[in-house]
């Protein structure tokens, strides 16, 4: 689950974009991954030694590395309504990833 | 890799002569029993020579490039006139011009697609009204370095003033205000002088018609209110005596290693690895040998926006860049680098092999599987 938002420190690293760090209690997993992909295109580095992906839909963009901790927001004009659309959307693939794991 | 930023790490130096000051007694120039004078004075002469100015009272400290340009643009008598300046400046130059675009007119000389702009180009720009010309010396986004003793030429020669932004180019390269001409002069401490963030300055040639815009204590002739016109008053209120402390130090690092070694090792090390970087496989180099010798490089790789290759760089492999425009909205269209700008690496003197080798790797690795994208 989402433990902590963070305003990216970094805002001009999204060239335009408003960033996000989204602190989570878990690493991220390929499942989970997959699971937000109706979010957006998915962009996927299966090959690097922590496989890296992107969603990125209009007005807004999901990205993080498996294993990790966190992964990145970014919304155009810093559109808050979008950006709790998206915070709620993972909240909601994780808890589903959670019960998922329950029922194992 | 983002010293281009702020370098890091500094000298031990540096940070001894910091703390130093802090611990020290407090002091202001001319308003202390106490003197700190001499290292603000010893600072303005190591400064002065670094970039040749006929003497220390040309040199001015302030917060840094972006106070310095603001104090200079501000004061200059540029209404009614026009500047030529170019897409490569970064926004500390841009904004302080454009918020006076109503009242001066402004033209912005292109470059090409490497960040190098003909100093031609900037003489065609002039027109009957022009008043000063301004020119970042080194590109922060490409490393490209202007050829400013032939744009110094044409400025003279046209009766122009001369502003240069050598924020990014001291300390790395070579800089000669006589040779240049050049009438003024904006730096940062914290880049390649290795000073601490907030110190800057600005070099003033003598007669340089720049009105000083702060006004405020100055610890001399502390009975007047007004300050006769012909003051030439560019410091005022308490002097950032902890900073420029950090600066001299840092200035003294370079005087004892070897301006020429510095700007030798640095010139190598960016010269080799955009070698290596020009060689990968859907990787795109902003970078041309004959204009390039700064320490910064900027790529692309292909099918990844330049945010993304920054996060996987140091989300994956712990390797601190930038990407992004670089406060530098003009030049982007121009080096053909796209809407979310480049990916940006600059080296320091502190830059070890193992850091390069390991960029490297990391990018290799970046660039193979970028073409599964």
């Amino acid at each position: 689950m989402i433990e902590k938002i963070e305003k990216s420190q970094d805002l001009c690293a999204e060239a335009g974009w408003y960033g996000y760090d989204i602190m989570l209690t878990e690493a991220v997993s390929e499942s989970f991954m997959m699971r937000l992909k109706p979010l957006g295109n998915l962009v996927y580095l299966s090959g690097l030694k922590q496989p890296f992906f992107k969603l990125e839909n209009r007005g807004y963009l999901i990205k993080g590395v498996l294993g990790a901790y966190k992964i990145r927001i970014g919304v155009a004009y810093n559109d808050r309504e979008v950006l709790e659309k998206i915070i709620a959307s993972i909240d909601a693939e994780f808890s589903k990833e959670n019960l998922k794991n329950d029922d194992i | 890799m983002n010293n281009a930023a702020t370098t890091y790490p500094k000298p031990a130096s540096v940070a001894d002569a910091v703390a130093k000051s802090v611990c020290a007694l407090p002091s202001e120039q001319g308003r202390s029993t106490a003197d700190d004078s001499r290292i603000i004075e010893k600072c303005r002469r190591q400064m002065a020579a670094l970039i040749h100015a006929a003497a220390p009272e040309e040199i001015y400290f302030t917060s840094g490039a972006t106070e310095s340009a603001n104090l200079v643009i501000s004061g200059l008598d540029l209404d009614g006139g026009h500047v030529v300046t170019t897409v490569t400046e970064h926004n500390c130059i841009l904004r302080p011009l454009y918020r006076r675009e109503n009242k001066t007119e402004i033209t912005c000389v292109a470059c090409d697609g490497y960040g190098f702009v003909r100093p031609e180009n900037i003489e065609k720009a002039i027109r009957k009204n022009t008043k000063a010309i301004f020119v970042n010396h080194c590109s922060n986004v490409t490393g490209a370095v202007q050829n400013i003793e032939e744009i110094g030429r044409i400025a003279q020669k046209h009766g122009l003033l001369f502003v240069v932004d050598g924020a990014q180019s001291l300390g790395s390269i070579l800089t000669d205000v006589q040779r240049a001409k050049i009438d003024v002069l904006i730096f940062t401490a914290h880049k390649s002088l290795f000073g601490v963030s907030g110190t800057g300055g600005l070099y003033i040639r003598r007669g340089t018609p720049v009105k000083p815009v702060k006004v405020g204590g100055t610890g001399f002739d502390s009975y007047l209110v007004r300050l006769p016109k012909d003051y030439s008053v560019f410091e005022c209120g308490t002097p950032n005596v902890s900073g420029i402390s950090g600066l001299s130090a840092g200035l003294s690092f370079l005087e004892n290693e070897g301006f020429d070694n510095v700007f030798c090792k640095l010139g190598q090390m960016t010269k080799a690895l955009a070698k290596e970087l020009s060689e990968m496989p859907n990787l795109e180099l902003y970078y041309k040998e004959e204009a390039s010798c700064g320490a910064v490089l900027s790529f692309n790789i292909r099918g990844l926006d330049a945010a993304d290759v920054g996060y996987i760089l140091t989300n994956v492999y712990g390797i601190v860049l930038r990407t992004g425009l670089h406060c530098c909205p003009l030049i982007h269209e121009h080096i053909h680098s796209g809407k979310y700008g480049t990916v940006h690496i600059s080296l320091s003197y502190f830059t070890t092999e193992d850091d390069i080798c390991a960029l490297k790797k990391a990018v290799r690795e970046l660039c193979e599987n970028a073409s599964a994208v």
